[in-house]
């Protein structure tokens, strides 16, 4: 044997593919465990074959793109990750290094190239990979959580803190990594009952409380606190995890439920005193068979003020709003002898309620008795405020050519209209019954 | 000279008649080293970065404009203004011979003629046209980049391949030689390789030169012949070369065939 062959023989021992190739990449040598990896199709010879042949197609393209131009102008190349295709298909994971062998004059002579088994390697890189975009998934997911997420270790110093820990408690992440939750975001008054539930979690249990944290302004924000407890993969207890949601705004709308249960039953309470009050009054002033027609009227007249009053939101009731409302009985023919005039104000809601029963009562009785009763008849109604007391001074002036009578007896519609007016809105009324019609006025505080 | 910069543009040589280089993907500008010099004494030559390879400015490297190679092409189109040249010969190495065509179409008043070297319209096959690749080929083109940069940042990829060596070449090569953000690398293969610029490539209405090598294994034989029958003036020279880049394996073979369109032209 010559000493070349015999050194050919000793390549063969090597666990390693080796490749020799001519300037341009032509094949001019392989060694035994290349020609393993990727035997020629029977009786062929992959010898004078471009190199590139061997790779799959994408790494065809690689090689060309990227291999070929790096070995010519640089001259080296290593660990490439590859896939070998043999002839015979085979498939081989490699790492491929290589370098270019120079003449005298700087040309490229020949290429040398080995590669180098990448199965484990590839399914490790693959698996880590794998790993890196599942984190990094995870990571998008609680950098977007609108929750406040903070991870804690088992000494309460703080691993991670997201976008929405910041908004929610003031602390940049820099800021906030690696301080301890107390006195952090705990507060002293909270400290024992952050490290029992701590503890709890630690034990297994999965925490949730209405509780505060601290933002960095030294407010204290209202949370929502879900807490559990993280172990790693032999089940050791390596930490704690915290989603916090902000409740301010649950706080402040479970205050005005609680509120306005209160006020309903309060106001519930006092309409069935009114509702008792009309049906008893208007039993003794209405004769038996007009009694149910009078006593719903009433009612719906009461009912319009209690809606205007809900959709107010028990606010206050725009007099005029409140005085169209009530006559929107009448019907067009008996409208548009009414005229209503005023500026702009407000009426607290008991009074409005007492106030709309009256104007109520006034309009019927025009019905029946004053200026609606005849085609010609007109009615103002109109207002003024006082600008130094405020005192709105309302006015029910009617004028018809037929005159009217005086009632001639003190029925519930005019204690509606009077005494029980005046008692609700705290102010005075006069009522004359001139020859025109009559004329009634109330003064009263709006508010 | 805002754009050349962001570029990294470079000219070599001087004359009468200005040689455009456009690298094509997987590399940058250094790619011509070899080859500059054969016709610098003729030729005033311009190369550059394409945006995201190389020396270029990576900030100004938007997804969206360069989604398409239009992108590109208008980068091109940039340069030359900037620099007021007209009448340019334009050659583009693989992807970029289809952004030379695009240049060619949208602004004819600066291109003189085109070379365009290994060139394919499209690398997928189509029905009766032969592109020399599948869209599983591609697509498993994309995993192996996954594969040598492993998703890691920029930073850490040159790590991962060669570094520079053979001060014979006589020019320092920046570590970045072959680089390039891995994203920016996985979204350029994108573009060049799920492109189709046939219809853009039969409206180019110049002298075009279209050199192929004989055993390319990125654009087959079919290609130069589909390239023959629908371009209206163009010269097919094909090289007995093997491999996808003569400029870098054969810079004579290349220059020569070249200078003979050139002068003929």
């Amino acid at each position: 044997m010559t000493d070349a062959s015999n050194r050919a023989s000793d390549l063969d021992q090597y666990p390693v593919g080796l490749v020799d190739c001519d300037a341009v990449g032509r094949i001019t040598y392989m060694n035994a465990q290349m020609r393993d990896w990727v035997p020629a199709a029977s009786g062929e010879s992959l010898l004078g074959k471009p190199f590139y042949g061997l790779l799959s197609p994408a790494g065809r393209i690689y090689f060309e793109t990227h291999l070929r131009p790096m070995l010519m102008i640089e001259g080296v190349i290593s660990e490439i990750s590859l896939d070998l295709l043999a002839p015979a298909g085979q498939r081989k994971c490699i790492y491929l290094s290589g370098r270019t062998k120079l003449d005298a004059d700087g040309q490229i002579v020949s290429l040398h190239l080995v590669c180098f088994s990448g199965d484990d390697r590839r399914r490790y890189e693959e698996e880590l990979l794998l790993r890196r975009r599942k984190a990094e998934a995870y990571e998008a997911m609680v950098a977007a959580s609108p929750d406040a997420i903070i991870n804690v270790d088992t000494r309460q110093r703080i691993q991670s803190w997201n976008d929405a820990a910041e908004r929610l408690l003031g602390y940049s992440v820099d800021e906030a990594l690696g301080e301890q939750l107390y006195p952090l975001i705990i507060a002293d008054d909270r400290r024992v009952e952050n490290e029992e539930q701590l503890e709890a979690v630690a034990n297994g249990e999965a925490v949730t409380v209405d509780t505060a944290r601290l933002h960095k302004d030294g407010s204290s924000v209202p949370v929502e606190a879900s807490i559990a407890g993280i172990n790693d993969e032999k089940g050791t207890h390596i930490g704690a995890i915290s989603i916090l949601r902000d409740i301010t705004d649950r706080q402040r709308n479970e205050a005005i439920i609680q509120t306005l249960n209160r006020e309903v039953v309060h106001r519930s309470k006092n309409l069935l005193a009114v509702v008792s009050g009309i049906a008893s009054m208007t039993l003794r002033s209405t004769p038996h068979d007009a009694f149910a027609d009078v006593f719903q009227n009433r009612l719906a007249s009461l009912g319009k003020s209690l809606n205007l009053l809900v959709e107010r939101s028990w606010g206050n009731i725009a007099l005029d709003v409140l005085i169209a409302r009530q006559l929107d009985h009448l019907g067009e023919k008996a409208l548009s002898q009414v005229r209503v005039d005023g500026p702009k104000v407000g009426i607290e809601p008991h009074k409005a309620e007492a106030i709309g029963m009256a104007i109520f009562e006034l309009s019927t009785n025009a019905i029946k008795y004053g200026a609606l009763s005849n085609p010609d008849g007109r009615i103002e109604i109109s207002w003024q405020q006082d600008i130094d007391d405020q005192s709105i001074v309302m006015q029910w002036c009617e004028q018809t050519d037929a005159g009217c009578t005086p009632p001639t007896r003190e029925g519930f519609g005019s204690k509606l209209t009077g005494v029980l007016l005046e008692r609700a809105v705290m102010g005075q009324v006069m009522a004359d019954y001139t020859p025109e019609g009559l004329h009634w006025q109330c003064k009263f505080i709006p508010d | 000279m805002q754009v050349c910069q962001r570029h990294a543009a470079t000219t070599y040589g001087t004359g009468h008649r200005v040689l455009v280089l456009a690298h094509g993907y997987g590399c940058d500008k250094n790619m011509w080293q070899r080859f500059i010099p054969l016709l610098a004494d003729r030729y005033r030559i311009i190369c550059y970065d394409l945006m995201g390879c190389g020396g270029s400015d990576l900030s100004y490297y938007d997804r969206k404009r360069y989604d398409t190679l239009d992108g590109h092409a208008d980068d091109l189109i940039a340069i030359l203004d900037e620099m007021g040249i007209q009448n340019a010969v334009l050659a583009g190495h693989s992807v970029s011979a289809m952004t030379v065509a695009l240049v060619a179409n949208k602004r004819p008043d600066l291109v003189e003629s085109l070379v365009m070297i290994c060139p394919s319209p499209s690398f997928i096959n189509a029905g009766d046209y032969v592109g020399g690749f599948e869209r599983a080929d591609i697509d498993n083109l994309l995993e192996t980049l996954d594969a040598n940069y492993l998703g890691w940042s920029s930073e850490m990829a040159p790590a991962i391949m060669g570094t520079p060596h053979m001060p014979e070449m006589g020019e320092t090569l920046t570590n970045s030689f072959c680089q390039a953000d891995p994203d920016i690398a996985r979204h350029f293969a994108h573009v060049t390789f799920l492109a189709d610029h046939r219809h853009d490539v039969k409206k180019v209405p110049q002298k075009t030169l279209v050199l192929q090598c004989r055993d390319d294994v990125i654009v087959p034989p079919e290609v130069g012949d589909w390239m023959m029958t629908n371009m209206t003036n163009a010269d097919l020279v094909v090289l007995d070369a093997m491999g996808h880049c003569p400029h870098i394996s054969y810079p004579a073979e290349t220059a020569a065939a070249l200078e003979a369109f050139l002068s003929a032209a």
